[in-house]
C-alpha cells in the first residue's frame, strides 16, 4: 500500500530535508521503493540524494500540470535502484505563487497513477505556506511536522498544524497529521528537555517517539551524498534506529483512524 | 508496473533526438487506429520561465547547471546572480582607462591587489564602482 507524506514546518532550518532523506534512507534500508519529491527551491534533498544530470524538475511538472506527467520528471537517485527523485531547482520559486484557484491541485493531478507505484512518497516542503506547500498538502495522505526544541520552532509547528487543519477541510479532505518529529535534540541541554516536555503536554497524541538526536553523522552522510544508514559511526547507528522507528510510526499512522488535532491546536493557541 | 519503469526521462530525450532532421533512424511505424489505444501524450517540456532567475528576473540559461545536481554540481560562473541585481550589470564590456596617479598610490594598489588575490584592474574597478553613485 502506497503512502504519500508531506514533510513540513513553517520555520526554516529545523531539518525538514534531513528528516526527508532520513526517512528515504530508512525505506532504502528496508528495500522499499521510495519517491522523494523535492518541493523546496533550495534543492537540498536533490543534492543530498546524489541525483545525476537531468532534464526536467518539479518546476516543469507544475508548469505543465497534466495528470500523470510527473512520471516524466522522475530520475533515479545515486542511492540505489529503488530510490527515485523528482528534483528541484532554483526556478521552482516561480511556482510558489497561486496562478489560479485550482493551482494547489497541480501536483496531485500530475502524480495520478505515479504515486501508486511506490511504497512511500515523500514531499520535502519549503519553509513557508506558499503555493508549493499547499500543493504538497493537497497531494499528501499524511502531513509530518518537523520541529526542533526551541521557542520559534514550536510556534512554527503550531502554525503548520493550523495549515494542515485548513488544508484538510478545503483542498484535501483525506489529509491527516502523521505527527510531530522533534529533531536535533540534545538531551544534555535543559532548554531542550523543557521544550520537548512542553510539546508533549501541548500535543500528547502527536509527538512521535523517539525524538531525533543531534549527531554529526547526519551532516557527514549528507556531505558524502549517502544515506545516514550507510554511515559507519555510532552516531549514525543511533540515527538509523530513530528513523527506523519513525517510519514504523508513519506507516502505522496511515493505517489507524484519524487523529483529532483540532482541540490540541486550539488549546495551545 | 514496477518503479523502475517510471524512470523515462532519458527515453523522452531519445525520442526528441529522433525527431531532428538528418537523424538516420528507422521511421516510426504508423499507429493503427484503435479505440483502445489512447493518442500519444505530448512529452513534458521545460517550463517557459525555467531559465528566468526567480530574484533578478533575468534570463540565465546557466541556471540549468542546477539540473545537473549531485556531486558534479558546480557554482554558477558568468551568469546573472542575486548579487548582480545589487551590484549592477555583470556583462558590461571592458574598456581601457588610463589615469595618472601618484607612484605611492600605485604601490598601495599593487600591494592590496596582491594581498586580496585579485588583479589590479579588478581592484580599481570595484573601488571606483563602490565610490560612484549608482544609476
Amino acid at each position: 500500500m502506497s503512502v504519500t507524506v508531506a514533510v513540513l514546518s513553517l520555520k526554516g532550518g529545523v531539518g525538514k530535508s534531513s528528516v526527508t532523506v532520513g526517512l528515504a534512507g530508512a525505506a532504502w534500508q528496508r528495500d522499499r521503493s521510495v519517491l522523494v519529491i523535492d518541493c523546496d527551491p533550495q534543492a537540498n534533498s536533490t543534492l543530498c540524494l546524489d541525483v545525476p544530470p537531468h532534464t526536467f524538475t518539479l518546476s516543469d511538472v507544475l508548469a505543465d500540470g497534466r495528470p500523470g506527467i510527473a512520471s516524466e520528471a522522475i530520475v533515479p537517485s545515486g542511492w540505489g535502484p529503488r530510490v527515485h527523485v523528482i528534483p528541484s531547482e532554483e526556478a521552482l520559486a516561480h511556482r510558489d505563487t497561486a496562478t489560479m484557484p485550482s493551482s494547489a491541485a497541480r501536483l496531485r493531478l500530475s502524480l495520478t497513477g505515479v504515486a501508486d507505484r511506490y511504497d512511500l512518497v515523500l514531499l520535502d516542503c519549503p519553509p513557508s505556506l506558499g503555493e508549493l506547500t499547499r500543493n504538497a498538502l493537497a497531494a499528501a495522505d499524511l502531513a509530518l511536522i518537523v520541529t526542533e526544541p526551541g521557542f520559534f520552532a514550536l510556534r512554527g509547528a503550531q502554525q503548520a498544524l493550523r495549515a494542515i487543519e485548513v488544508a484538510s477541510t478545503s483542498i484535501n479532505l483525506g489529509l491527516r497529521p502523521a505527527g510531530i518529529v522533534v529533531n536535533r535534540v540534545r538531551a544534555n541541554l535543559t532548554e531542550h528537555t523543557y521544550r520537548v516536555d512542553e510539546l508533549r503536554q501541548a500535543y500528547p497524541n502527536l509527538i512521535l517517539d523517539p525524538v531525533i538526536p543531534e549527531r554529526t553523522a547526519v551532516q557527514q552522510a549528507q556531505g558524502a551524498c549517502v544515506p545516514v544508514q550507510a554511515w559507519p559511526s555510532p552516531g549514525a547507528r543511533e540515527i538509523t534506529e530513530a528513523f527506523d522507528d519513525l517510519i514504523d510510526a508513519l506507516l502505522s499512522a496511515h493505517s489507524r483512524p484519524q487523529t483529532a488535532i483540532i482541540p490540541a491546536t486550539r488549546e495551545h493557541s | 508496473m514496477s518503479a523502475s519503469d517510471s524512470v523515462n526521462s532519458k527515453n523522452s530525450k531519445k525520442s526528441k533526438k529522433s525527431k531532428k532532421p538528418g537523424n538516420h533512424e528507422q521511421p516510426e511505424k504508423p499507429q493503427q487506429s484503435s479505440a483502445a489505444t489512447p493518442p500519444p501524450r505530448p512529452a513534458l517540456s521545460r517550463a517557459a520561465d525555467a531559465d528566468v532567475h526567480p530574484v533578478t528576473g533575468r534570463i540565465a540559461p546557466s541556471i540549468g547547471a542546477g539540473r545537473s545536481a549531485g556531486r558534479s554540481f558546480k557554482p554558477m560562473k558568468g551568469g546573472p546572480t542575486t548579487a548582480d541585481s545589487i551590484m549592477g550589470e555583470a556583462g558590461d564590456k571592458l574598456v581601457d582607462l588610463g589615469v595618472r596617479v601618484p607612484k605611492s598610490l600605485r604601490k598601495k594598489l599593487r600591494q592590496q591587489a596582491k594581498a586580496r588575490g585579485v588583479s589590479i584592474d579588478d581592484l580599481v574597478a570595484s573601488i571606483l564602482a563602490a565610490a560612484l553613485p549608482r544609476d
